[in-house]
């Protein structure tokens, strides 16, 4: 038992409320072992506590399925992402070696000669990253300008295809070319037309079909139902004398139909959903059943659709959905539970969800058009920065919420205007991003956490922070 | 544990020693040199300036102002105007310090990344989680591991030196201290690190060309300047002589070996006729799996299909290719490169 056990005994004990019973049992359990059972350390393995012998509640249990569809191809850029990939590649066309010509072409052949007439087009080897010379006088110039589509995707594609398309011949005038000196006969080397790539965007998300496995390509796509209460969720069945793992076979074959090649994922649950009845219910075996615990198992479509037409569990509809689109069917608390089984990149805004998820009511700012967005992060209440009546909008949205205090996650003197007013109004604690953020209070009342030194103090924070 | 329940309850129990502060402390307990400079350098903020107007930005253009500006001037030599970092490292309390590798000024500074790659996308959003759920294993509330006795041995016995020596390793011959199994969490749900490339070329010995044919085959399939290796011993048997080039590596990482491992699994090893897959005897136990492939093989590589001709066909070599994990065992590292997309057949090494 260390220092850390005590701190959270101690904060548990202190939280009020009683604590779920397996986790009581240990921690009074701990006590007696600190202080009599010596023999208890020799146990190398705790056994958890027997449940009682009798008991007189329970729970239902269901099993229940979350059929996904992985990303089939890969994800849309960020405009800032693919301009970094841009600049890096025009950087390294600065420092490689010059290209080895002779290595993959032979001198006088016609390949060769393409090969001239392009690269005087376009200066360097590379066919996707302009008109840009890494080398001489004026290579510094590496930066594109405003609005140009170099760095766009569709555009590199169109420039990589218009490269294997063309012999480079094609705007020359015909008298002009190098070759034309002799009687050499100008064959004309005609290359073939390559196929284009398929379409990211396809008919299904054109047409916003729910149904289609074909739509949404780059997310990952989750089974939905609507069952005999017209409620949306996850495929489930109430578990019989079979293992999850079978259970979960079932539950598929009598909602979807067998018309699915599947794979489940491991033999353990991935999440659980628990609804409390208002009222106990009496079951068979003389017990008290407070609700209903679903748990989860994890299911990967390979090839096939769902089929509710045969199915035993009364389901009325399906939809394949991604997960921002799965909040907006289901119901709140139902979302809570199964939120964090749906794997997904994190994008951003880490600190609200990491706030929210501890159980603190976020009060925020942002740019009018990121609204939504944050609103989806489960925030209490959401303004634009830019009226100056955010205060008060503030102000009145923490009228009866316990207040913490400020964390400002940018700490320059803009970002510290806004919450100056609120922090002289309430006070509290506040946190900022650097040591000494411009335009703060003389009269500050409260304590300054600095978060500027969180990277190196803590060993997993800074990997990530520093993307190592 | 617990911890589990936490959060919420945590907040709850740490709300109640919140107030406003009694102590009015201002705030600037700690200062930081750069912090207060800097305020006293920069009192308004670039933001703060209207942006460009649109004509301006339109038509801008950087070679002609450049051109402009040099006409009928001597300009000076390129050195005068560029900073060039020092040459060599002179200890950390010299004046004058090398800029970070990431500077594109520094002589250490390497472009990349270019691209975001494929494989790691789905690894990312597929083959960890699946991983995760793959290889979880459950502990119920209150469960303590079992203690783990120090593996390594005192030194016994009464000699002076025995104090402060570091421990002995483990007992009996070849016997080496095994990595630890950590419990598995998303932290150190396994992923690829690094990929070595190897290819061993013997007759470099009497003709350096097969040397110079391997490094190319390999740069052209790695993206990466391959480096040479002597033989350290005469081995008789294999026709060794001390002090020779023998062999040519090259290692990958991120990027590059994001691409290299997703060309081996969907170009060339689907085309091999009859590939068994690797061997499930590979694996060193540490979460590094190797195999091995013929010549033939190698120039089914579509780097090396570009331009075939250029290469001697009885010099190119086979290669062996290492992939390195941090998975902390076999079972791990294979189950990763199995969803990645490469089989493995035969006994299984565990």
């Amino acid at each position: 038992m260390n220092a850390g056990h005590q701190t959270t005994r101690r904060l548990a004990a202190k939280a009020g409320k009683p604590i779920c019973r397996s986790c009581r049992d240990t921690l009074s359990r701990n006590y007696a072992s600190a202080a009599a059972v010596q023999t208890e350390d020799q146990v190398a393995q705790h056994i958890p506590p027997v449940a009682q012998t009798s008991p007189q509640t329970a729970y239902g249990v269901n099993a229940g399925v979350v059929l996904s569809r992985p990303p089939q191809i890969t994800r849309d850029l960020h405009p800032f992402e693919s301009a970094f990939f841009l600049y890096q590649r025009r950087l390294n066309e600065r420092s490689a070696l010059p290209f080895t010509r002779y290595f993959y072409y032979k001198d006088r052949t016609p390949a060769d000669r393409e090969w001239k007439r392009k690269i005087k087009q376009r200066l360097t080897p590379a066919r996707d990253i302009g008109r840009y010379k890494g080398y001489g006088e004026e290579a510094w110039n590496d930066e594109v300008l405003v609005g140009a589509k170099e760095s766009d995707f569709n555009w590199q594609v169109e420039r990589l295809l218009e490269d294997a398309e063309t012999t480079g011949a094609e705007d020359q005038p015909p008298g002009s070319s190098e070759t034309t000196s002799s009687a050499v006969t100008q064959k004309k080397v005609e290359h073939e037309a390559v196929e284009r790539p398929m379409s990211r965007i396809t008919e299904a998300d054109k047409k916003n079909d729910f149904k289609s496995l074909n739509r949404a390509l780059q997310r990952t796509l989750y089974l939905l139902v609507k069952d005999k209460e017209g409620r949306w969720m996850f495929p489930q069945d109430r578990l019989q004398k079979e293992t999850l793992k079978e259970a979960a076979h079932r539950v598929l074959e009598y909602s979807a139909g067998v018309n699915m090649n599947t794979w489940v994922v491991g033999n353990v649950p991935i999440g659980h959903y628990q609804q409390d009845y208002t009222k106990s219910l009496k079951t068979d075996a003389g017990l008290n059943e407070l609700g209903l615990k679903t748990f989860f198992m994890k299911i990967r479509i390979m090839a096939g659709q769902a089929n509710l037409k045969e199915n035993q569990l009364g389901l009325k509809d399906f939809k394949w959905l991604a997960k921002e689109e799965i909040q907006k069917e289901v119901e709140q608390d139902y979302w809570r539970s199964i939120k964090n089984m749906l794997a997904e990149r994190s994008v951003g805004a880490v600190a609200v969800q990491l706030a929210v998820a501890s159980g603190v009511n976020v009060v925020t700012v942002c740019s009018a058009k990121n609204i939504d967005k944050v609103k989806a992060l489960g925030v209490h209440a959401v303004f634009n920065y830019n009226p100056p009546s955010v205060t008060d909008g503030i102000l009145s949205a923490l009228k009866g919420i316990e207040y913490l205090g400020v964390a400002d996650g940018i700490s320059t003197a803009d970002s510290a205007a806004g919450w100056t007013l609120v922090y002289k109004a309430l006070g509290g604690r506040l946190s900022g991003v650097q040591p000494n953020p411009p335009g703060i209070l003389e009269d500050a009342q409260g304590e300054l956490l600095w978060a500027d030194n969180t990277p190196s103090r803590d060993r997993d924070i800074g990997e990530a922070v520093r993307g190592r | 544990m617990a911890l589990r329940e936490l959060p919420f309850r945590t907040v709850s129990g740490l709300c109640r020693e919140v107030r406003p502060a009694v102590h009015a402390v201002r705030p600037s307990l700690r200062r930081n040199a750069s912090a207060g400079a800097l305020q006293e350098v920069e009192d308004s903020s670039s933001f703060a300036v209207p942006p460009p107007s649109k004509d301006l930005v339109q038509n801008f253009d950087p070679i002609a102002r450049s051109r402009l500006r040099r006409q009928g001037k001597k300009q000076l030599p390129a050195s005068r105007y560029q900073y060039r970092p020092p040459k060599y490292y002179r200890g950390p309390l010299h004046p004058h310090q090398p800029p970070p590798a990431s500077d594109p000024v520094s002589r250490e500074f390497q472009p990349g990344p270019f691209s975001l790659p494929r494989l790691e996308q789905t690894y990312q959003s597929t083959i960890a989680a699946d991983i995760l759920t793959l290889t979880y294993q459950h502990y119920p509330p209150g469960y303590r591991p079992p203690k783990v006795e120090n593996r390594l041995r005192q030194w016994s016995g009464d000699s002076p030196y025995f104090k402060n020596r570091p421990l002995r390793g483990p007992r009996g011959r070849g016997e080496e201290l095994r990595l630890l199994n950590e419990p598995r969490t998303f932290r150190n749900v396994p992923k690829i690190t690094k990929i070595t490339v190897h290819s061993m070329v013997p007759e470099a010995q009497e003709n350096s060309a097969y040397l110079h044919v391997a490094g190319m085959i390999l740069q052209a399939v790695s993206n990466v300047r391959a480096t040479a290796h002597k033989a350290r011993h005469n081995v008789v048997g294999w026709g060794l002589r001390e002090g020779k080039y023998v062999a040519v590596t090259s290692h990958m990482e991120r990027e590059d070996a994001h691409h290299f491992l997703a060309k081996l699994v969907d170009v060339v090893l689907p085309r091999i006729k009859e590939w068994k897959g690797v061997p499930g005897s590979s694996g060193d136990g540490a979460g590094n799996m190797s195999f091995g492939l013929t010549p033939a093989q190698v120039t089914l590589f579509p780097e090396i299909e570009v331009n075939y001709d250029a290469y001697p066909p009885k010099m190119i070599p086979g290669m062996h290719i290492t992939i390195h994990t941090d998975a902390t065992n076999n079972k791990d590292a294979r189950l990763l490169l199995q969803a990645i997309g490469l089989p493995f057949y035969g006994k299984l090494n565990d």
